[in-house]
């Protein structure tokens, strides 16, 4: 019977249950897409040249796993708040303390177990999906990503499980020791609002102190390494809790000292909702910002490490390509090419020697890349080695049986004038090297495509490493960086959504939680005669502010953080901050209509 | 309609349930009308249909059929910005459970209907000074209701209801929360206001005592005016026994 009570009082509220049920959904399908890649060996060993990787992923997890938690605390929170009052109806009329832990104990872990499920269903396909998705967009290349991965699937369910576990019990052992006036009047507890000023001064400066030394840290942490990471951390964390906690709340009194703000509309009514909640939220505020900037920090190194990869291949080669092959399609494709610089060397191979023309290699330098990025020209014997390796990597791609040049140990070179090179009584061969108007960033897809077509045939088992060497041009160690990079790109976008979806949906429960106290006040409002564009304005403001304020904290945490990766591996960051800080405020944006929409359509229900 | 008149009630009603539904009428052929500067008492049972009657007055709720004039204006023609627009104007409102916004301060709960109507802050200070020196809370002003008493609490209602001057003061059970010392204090309160001030009153209870300070009073059972009672120069504790009286009828 009870358990018929508790079903109905879920149907009365599905709209709200919704919200939580979603929002767990999302959750379990992150966390399973992001295990899937994390726990999948074939995606690692097939996309990673460095083990480094490993360690990244598992990381990620880590985190992924913290926010995981909080997460689940605070709609664990939102639940109890919905249901409290229920329960204590419950109890009041006579129900055992025991049978309604029971219960909610059952609920709460049903409802988890129930979402786990449906977003491991939605986690597979969504998985295969993005993993498309970004592969064709960023062309980055990833190999080994399967929807479907068993050992994700039986972790997630177990983590999930612990999870709801620890929450159902929590739940019921806080059923059990709130006395039942409590439950039934949990609405109605008294807030306090004054505060000492001499604490908030106090906190305001330790704040400021922290932070400064977190970002001190960040900005320094060639010298001071790992300590300066752990040192950042804190650093960061508590001076942001602590200026939550001090600042905000003296701004507020600051902007209530003023009449004309104060008494205009709802405006007091307003600034102390407000005020109320940055109080109360503290905590909340803390985490929001923290994520924020992990999340666009995550989607900014992601993006500048595409730039990163062009300028690293960039500056290891002069030509973009090297056509070796004699095919028709590559001829064609090649005429294509705009043309800003080429080079042809011709050669002709007989036996275990390779001829190559002298004249053309004084007449002809070939360009390329010193270690401070400018160009230089070798010519005569200086460069023989690089146009040795040139002609022994042609020769491989052209005949990829000829075991020969496998290796170029027992290759010999001769160079050779016209006449002589006229003599010899084999076909002639050639390898072009061509700079294109706009580089690689222009042309990707033409000069990938064109690398594909002369390598159609497998080239000796070579790995991206070994061919980046061998072949020596720009679109070789592009291939190269990119399957290095494509992991952390990869990771790093996922992770920033992800990170952007839960902190977002952590702000909206812990908003959404106290919507039913605030139903009351709204009803007073609109009482005494306000109107309901002025309360829909009221609330708009209110929840901006929520949303704005851990959103500059963020931002300004995300640019000092930046720092981190500047100094350690990636110089021009700063550049490419712009894309990804406005693509992350729309999304966000976005989850703040929602919110708004979700919790008018709450405190302001429609009257008959 | 002549210029005494604050508020006529004409011939309204009132049906619940939809057309599908088992219709229910909870107000047949209300008819009645209140002077300026009068105090009238609505009594009746639980369910007679108070409350359903001053929601229709406070533009809460809409009649099925009939009109209500306040202040020369039909409030059943009202469009949902102008019934806000009016309770924010014409009306006070004092409720049973108070209906204060706890996280503002006693001065700026009493301040909030003048906010609502812009009127300038410079404006707002000594009309909220005046009405809480006029309902003896001037010492409390600062603090907010969680830090007061429910006497206290009902004051800092009934100053937020009045602050704009408004038309009419309507009471749902004001006393209803309070204890005998604090309801004692508020209805004189209450009578001071309406006999010095001319506040015309209208409140609803069910609590004999509370309404023998009414001039008259309007029974009401099942929806309809049943009697009407006029003190005249009956002292209050003569009112209070024909109330009384009248309400041992009903229970026959």
């Amino acid at each position: 019977m009870l358990f018929k009570l508790a079903l109905s009082g879920l149907k009365s509220r599905f709209k709200d249950y919704l919200v939580l049920f979603s929002g767990l959904i999302v959750t379990s399908a992150i966390f399973y897409m992001f295990l899937s890649l994390s726990t999948n060996p074939e995606f690692l060993k097939q996309n990673t040249t460095i083990s480094i990787i490993g360690v990244v992923f598992i990381i990620g997890d880590i985190l992924l796993a913290l926010i995981t938690l909080v997460y689940i605390i605070y709609a664990n929170s939102f639940l109890l708040s919905m249901r409290q009052r229920d329960y204590g109806l419950f109890m009041m009329l006579g129900a055992k303390s025991s049978k309604i832990g029971n219960l909610i104990f059952v609920e709460t872990l049903f409802l988890g177990i129930l979402a786990t499920v449906v977003g491991l269903v939605i986690g597979v396909f969504a998985t295969q999906g993005v993993a498309n998705l970004l592969i064709s967009n960023l062309s980055l290349s990833i190999n080994g990503f399967i929807g479907f991965h068993m050992p994700a699937i039986l972790w997630t369910m177990a983590f999930f499980f612990v999870l709801f576990l620890f929450a159902a019990l929590f739940n019921r052992i806080k059923l059990s020791v709130i006395p039942i006036l409590s439950l039934l009047k949990s609405n109605e507890k008294p807030v306090k609002y004054r505060r000492n000023p001499v604490l908030i001064f106090a906190q305001f400066i330790l704040g400021l102190i922290a932070l400064i030394v977190g970002y001190y840290a960040m900005n320094n942490i060639m010298i001071l390494k790992t300590d300066g990471f752990w040192l950042a951390l804190i650093g960061v964390v508590v001076g942001t809790f602590l200026l939550f906690k001090s600042i905000f709340g003296v701004v507020i009194d600051i902007l209530r000292q003023s009449n004309r703000v104060k008494y205009r509309n709802l405006n007091n009514f307003t600034i102390n909702q407000i005020k109320f909640r940055i109080t109360e939220y503290t905590r909340i505020l803390t985490v929001v910002s923290i994520l924020f900037a992990m999340a666009v920090g995550a989607i900014t190194v992601s993006l500048s490490m595409r730039t990163l990869t062009f300028t690293n291949s960039e500056n290891l080669a002069y030509y973009d390509t090297a056509i070796y092959s004699e095919k028709d399609s590559v001829k064609k494709a090649v005429a294509k090419l705009p043309i800003e610089d080429e080079t042809t060397f011709h050669y002709k191979v007989e036996g275990s020697t390779i001829y190559a023309l002298s004249d053309e290699l004084n007449t002809l330098p070939m360009k390329m890349k010193t270690p401070d990025n400018k160009v230089t020209s070798y010519s005569g014997d200086s460069s023989k080695n690089s146009v040795n390796d040139l002609i022994t990597s042609a020769y491989n791609n052209l005949h990829p049986k000829n075991e020969l040049f496998a290796s170029s140990k027992d290759v010999n070179y001769q160079y050779v004038n016209r006449s002589t090179f006229n003599t010899i009584p084999v076909t002639q061969h050639s390898v072009q090297l061509i700079k294109t108007v706009g580089g690689i960033r222009e042309n990707l897809s033409s000069l990938n495509a064109l690398n594909q077509l002369q390598n159609a045939t497998p080239s000796l088992g070579l790995d991206v490493m070994t061919q980046a060497q061998v072949g020596g041009q720009v679109i070789n160690y592009y291939q190269l960086f990119n399957s290095t990079y494509s992991g952390f790109q990869f990771m790093g976008i996922f992770l920033g959504v992800a990170f952007l979806t839960m902190l977002a949906s952590i702000l909206i429960f812990k908003i959404l939680s106290g919507a039913h106290q605030d139903k009351k006040r709204y009803e007073m409002l609109d009482k005494i005669g306000t109107r309901r564009s002025v309360m829909t304005r009221s609330i708009a403001k209110e929840l901006a502010v929520l949303f704005v304020l851990p959103a500059l904290v963020g931002l300004t945490h995300m640019l000092f953080g930046l720092k981190l990766f500047q100094v350690t591996m990636i110089p021009q960051i700063y550049g490419t901050v712009v894309v990804p800080v406005t693509i992350f405020l729309t999304l966000y944006f976005l989850y703040y209509l929602l919110t708004f929409f979700i919790y008018r359509s709450i405190v302001l229900r429609k009257r008959k | 309609m002549t210029n005494n008149q604050i508020v006529k009630v004409q011939n309204i009603n009132k049906i619940y349930g939809k057309r599908n539904e088992k219709k229910y009428q909870a107000l047949k052929d209300i008819d009645f009308s209140v002077q300026k500067g009068e105090f009238i008492g609505i009594m009746g049972a639980s369910g007679s249909g108070k409350t359903t009657l001053l929601n229709m007055l406070s533009t809460l709720d809409k009649p099925t059929s009939g009109h209500i004039y306040i202040n020369e204006q039909d409030i059943t023609q009202l469009k949902k910005n102008q019934m806000a627009d009016f309770r924010g104007r014409e009306i006070g409102f004092i409720f049973q459970d108070f209906n204060l916004l706890e996280n503002l301060s006693c001065r700026e709960n009493i301040a909030l209907p003048l906010s609502l109507q812009n009127v300038s802050s410079k404006e707002i200070k000594p009309k909220v000074q005046k009405i809480a020196t006029k309902l003896g809370i001037s010492q409390i002003l600062d603090k907010y209701p969680s830090e007061i008493s429910g006497g206290q609490k009902q004051r800092v209602a009934a100053s937020r209801a009045l602050v704009h001057e408004p038309s009419i003061l309507f009471g749902d059970e004001p006393t209803g929360a309070l204890d005998s010392k604090s309801a004692k204090e508020l209805l004189n309160t209450m009578q001071q206001l309406n006999e010095e001030d001319a506040v015309s009153i209208l409140m609803v209870t069910h609590d004999a005592a509370a309404a023998s300070y009414a001039q008259r009073i309007l029974f009401i059972k099942d929806g309809e005016i049943h009697r009407e009672l006029k003190r005249g120069q009956n002292s209050r504790s003569d009112f209070y026994q024909e109330i009384i009286q009248t309400l041992g009828t009903y229970e026959q």
